[in-house]
């Protein structure tokens, strides 16, 4: 709206001059007289205002002059209007294992993803979309575009992976898909609802589930048992609502060790013992017949190697040396375990040897010779260099699912700053504190690896069955400083720590190449998001790392496709889609100008009627 | 500003040989009851009469009883004070014109007629009324009896101020409702309101058995319609309704008619009712009003 038009200006100017007139007119001199029956009534009309005089053929020329005036000047209104039509669209894909089912068909990805793409082709050209995938986390793939071929692109482009996505995955997707008008989320389970009817969703939900009820089984579990002495064994389980056969077959470092055919029953979990293997090595399962679901077909694990092995057990206290042997023992009966006090003496004598493990309880000594360390109980000045700050005469373990409802009371235990390159695998805390601090911790400096046992191993701790936890804690702990160096098993969507110290290619199992980067203690991470072998390679050093994916709601098939109704936001988001436009009153003020000109015109032909008059 | 000669000395000299025209009370019977009390003494006797059952023993006359053995009862002319009231119109229109200053000749007159009323020893007061947010507004004066004490008349004269749209009917009830004894008033206005509205007054104090007399001032720009001529904007000052006009000496004509039509409806209703009146047209003719027009006219004798 501008008043500086030239016709604006003209009629604004002629309002001006009649108010002019019109305030001259009212400038007669005021006579205040007692009353007005003394003077001869007049034609024209006597008002009681003392202020505004009502001359109505003024107020009709005023405002019709004003009403053109708006008009020349282009008089608007701003109005709230309903959006016109949803301009912003994201689509989100469930990424998780279970989205490569095949269902006898397509998988369930492709079935997402042709339904989005007959979406795409449906759209309005304005329309735009944007991309979300969630699995683990929420990935924005694609940035809200219009471009249709970027867009397909994208949605071919993906892959699902071997994870269970995530309620918080979903969560984040659908906020970051909160300013979308509508969100189509492609999946094969059914969202928790509270998820969708979150308030700060903007738009309306389209729900597509995908899939079919299928029939798979997986291999829940795989172990190796202790070669040449225990057997192994493999758990399957079948998802499936009627008998199923299959062929599970066995290998260790690609020779063949089991092969048998299996019926399962349905929804029944079948333990298949096998071995004792002959050798340690890497062990691999597989499931031979195909059905639904592929990940959890093939596990992995490894086998601890029969070649002998030396243990040193460093101790004072002739109970620990005699726990810390059985449990060495236990774990690899191949161990030849040498167990000896901390006297210089007798460290003296073992430092000609090289071990393949030294326990060390309460002391660390740097004469020891050996590939790995596990120090128990540290003394404040530790050779492998850990900072130990301080010591709780009573620390309670609080490890894996342990609630803090029921410890474990351990004993003393010192508390250990730890470097870098330690991952801790347990944590607990002093005794009625909530404070955390590492009990267990395993790491691979360039030295080789370490272990930490931060608490102490007196009075036959590791065998109190009361204190189970404790000494399963300590045999995980051992065996991940047993673990070969050049092979890991780990399972996908936990990042995995390496220790290269220096760059390395990390090879997936579909072949693609990532280059890892090691942080400043020489460790690198990724996160394994296919099953199957990963190859860290780092100059001549070559570390396997085989993935493996189990997860019960993943692998049972029972999700069936359809749309459900579309989840509409609350009525107050509703109301705020609405657009804001500025609509032109050039009718309505047409209208009244024309109305005023005829009101005027009465006014005047009455006033000309009652005075008998010819003209006015 | 002209009620401001009210309290001069020279003013006061002229009026030393006035007597207010009123009407003294009637004689009544001392000593007798009268509607189960009595009404009053004088110290004037006036006759006698024979005892008759019920009289007051303090009227004996023993004289009369102890040489002619007779029952005989004294009877005195019982002697009243009359109250007056003089009423002055304070409503907006008694402002207007400003150079007319009806206002100042009503206080004048007022005034006037207090001192002239305090010579016996009257008790007098003065009331005005006026209109204020659409209500009648009465003020009034303590009573007054003695010369020595007019000048006290002064502060509440000089504290009047006309304005808002009166109503006299109204101000005469909220007037009447003070039950005084019946006395008299002397109502002075312009009577530029509604002829139902001031005969009802001047029904209301008849009624009330008051000796009332009526003081119409008018002021000369008003009564001779001499205003200067030209196109205006009339103002009436109660009403606040406003007229175009154009004055000239047609229209000055048309005023002194209706002047005189209002001044006549005014005599005319007073004459009806037996109520003295007198005008008061124009402040500079005060003293011939007082001195001639009063006397002529009953209001003083």
């Amino acid at each position: 709206m501008g008043f500086f038009v030239p016709s604006a200006l003209a009629l604004g100017l002629s309002l001006v001059v009649l108010v002019a007139i019109y305030l001259r007119h009212r400038s007669r001199p005021l006579l205040e007289v007692s009353s007005l029956t003394l003077f001869e009534p007049t034609a024209a009309p006597a008002v009681r205002s003392r202020v505004l005089r009502l001359d109505p053929l003024f107020w009709f020329d005023a405002a019709c002059l004003t009403a053109l005036t708006l008009l020349a000047a282009g008089l608007y209104v701003h109005e709230t209007r309903p959006a016109p039509r949803p301009q912003r669209h994201a689509l989100i894909f469930d990424l998780g294992a279970s989205m490569g089912a095949t269902d006898g068909r397509g998988d369930r990805l492709a079935e997402a993803q042709q339904q989005a793409l007959a979406l795409l082709d449906h759209a309005a050209p304005a329309q735009e979309f944007s991309i979300i995938t969630y699995a683990l986390e929420a990935t924005r793939v694609a940035a809200r575009s219009n471009r249709r071929s970027d867009l397909r692109e994208a949605i071919l482009a993906l892959r699902p992976e071997a994870v269970t996505p995530g309620q918080t995955a979903l969560g984040a997707a659908l906020s970051d898909a909160a300013s979308a008008d509508e969100i189509d989320l492609f999946t094969d389970h059914r969202p928790p609802p509270r998820l969708l009817d979150a308030g700060h969703l903007h738009g309306v939900v389209h729900l597509h589930l995908v899939g079919s009820p299928g029939a798979n089984l997986a291999i829940v579990a795989l172990d190796p048992g202790v070669p040449r002495n225990l057997e192994g064994y493999c758990l399957v389980r079948s998802f499936a609502d009627v008998p199923r056969t299959t062929e599970l077959a066995i290998d260790l470092d690609r020779r063949p060790v089991f092969h048998s055919p299996l019926m399962l029953e349905p929804r029944a979990q079948m333990t298949v013992r096998f071995g004792p293997l002959p050798q340690g090595g890497v062990l691999h399962a597989r499931l031979l017949q195909p059905d639904d679901l592929a990940v959890d077909n093939d596990r992995y694990a490894l086998a601890p190697s029969v070649a002998p092995a030396t243990a040193l057990v460093v101790s004072n206290d002739r109970g620990v040396r005699d726990d810390l042997a059985r449990v060495l023992l236990a774990i690899n009966p191949n161990f030849r375990v040498t167990a000896i006090d901390a006297s210089a003496a007798a460290l003296r004598q073992q430092s000609r040897y090289r071990f393949d493990l030294a326990v060390l309880h309460e002391v660390d000594p740097s004469a020891i010779n050996a590939a790995a360390r596990m120090l128990i109980y540290p003394q404040p000045r530790s050779a492998a260099g850990l900072e130990v700050t301080g010591s709780v005469p009573m620390a309670e373990l609080r490890r894996g699912n342990t609630s803090l409802g029921n410890p474990v009371l351990l004993g003393p235990a010192r508390i250990v700053q730890l470097p870098a390159w330690m991952e801790p695998l347990a944590t607990g805390a002093p005794a009625g504190s909530d404070t955390s601090i590492p009990l267990i911790a395993t790491g691979t400096p360039q030295s080789g690896p370490v272990g930490l046992i931060a608490f102490d191993l007196r009075n036959h701790l590791l065998l109190n069955p009361d204190k189970m936890a404790a000494l399963l804690a300590t045999i995980d702990a051992v065996r991940q400083l047993l673990q070969p160096t050049d092979a890991r098993v780990v399972q996908t969507g936990k990042p995995v720590p390496l220790a290269l110290f220096a760059p390395a290619t990390l090879i997936a199992p579909d072949g693609s190449r990532t280059a890892l980067r090691p942080d400043s203690a020489g460790i690198a991470y990724f996160n394994p998001l296919e099953t199957g072998r990963y190859l860290a390679v780092s100059g001549h050093r070559m570390i396997a790392i085989y993935a493996n994916y189990f997860d019960a709601t993943e692998s049972d098939l029972e999700a069936s496709s359809q749309v459900l109704p579309a989840h509409a936001p609350t009525p107050e988001l509703a109301a705020v889609r609405t657009t804001i436009a500025a609509v032109p009153q050039d009718r309505l003020l047409a209208l009244v100008v024309a109305l005023l000109l005829l009101a005027e015109s009465w006014v005047i032909v009455r006033t000309a009627t009652r005075g008998r008059s010819l003209h006015v | 500003m002209l009620e401001k000669r009210a309290f001069e000395p020279e003013f006061l000299q002229k009026l030393d040989s006035l007597v207010l025209g009123v009407t003294r009370a009637r004689t009544i019977r001392a000593g007798r009851r009268a509607g189960g009390r009595v009404l009053g003494t004088g110290i004037e006797p006036e006759s006698f009469r024979d005892y008759a059952e019920g009289d007051d023993l303090r009227y004996l006359d023993w004289n009369a009883l102890a040489r002619l053995d007779d029952l005989t009862i004294r009877t005195f002319r019982a002697e009243r004070q009359l109250e007056i009231t003089i009423l002055i119109d304070a409503s907006a229109s008694m402002g207007a014109p400003r150079e007319d200053d009806k206002f100042g000749l009503a206080l004048l007159l007022g005034a006037a007629l207090a001192y002239v009323a305090m010579s016996e020893n009257d008790p007098v007061r003065l009331v005005a009324f006026s209109g204020a947010k659409g209500a009648t507004q009465v003020v009034r004066s303590g009573f007054h009896r003695r010369r020595e004490t007019f000048l006290e008349f002064r502060p509440f004269v000089a504290s009047l101020r006309c304005g808002g749209e009166a109503q006299m009917a109204a101000a005469v009830a909220d007037l009447l409702a003070e039950r005084r004894p019946k006395g008299m008033v002397v109502l002075i206005s312009d009577f530029l309101l509604t002829e139902t509205d001031y005969e009802t007054a001047l029904t209301r104090l008849l009624a009330a058995r008051h000796e009332l007399k009526v003081l119409h001032v008018m002021g000369e720009r008003e009564v001779a319609g001499s205003y200067p001529p030209g196109a205006y904007r009339i103002r009436d000052a109660e009403t606040g309704e406003i007229r175009e006009i154009t004055l000239n000496a047609a229209s000055a004509a048309a005023c002194r008619t209706r002047a005189a039509t209002h001044a006549e409806r005014v005599r005319a209703a007073c004459l009806r009712r037996g109520i003295s009146h007198a005008q008061a047209f124009g402040a500079g003719n005060a003293d011939a009003i007082i001195m001639r027009e009063f006397p002529r006219l009953g209001v003083i004798s």
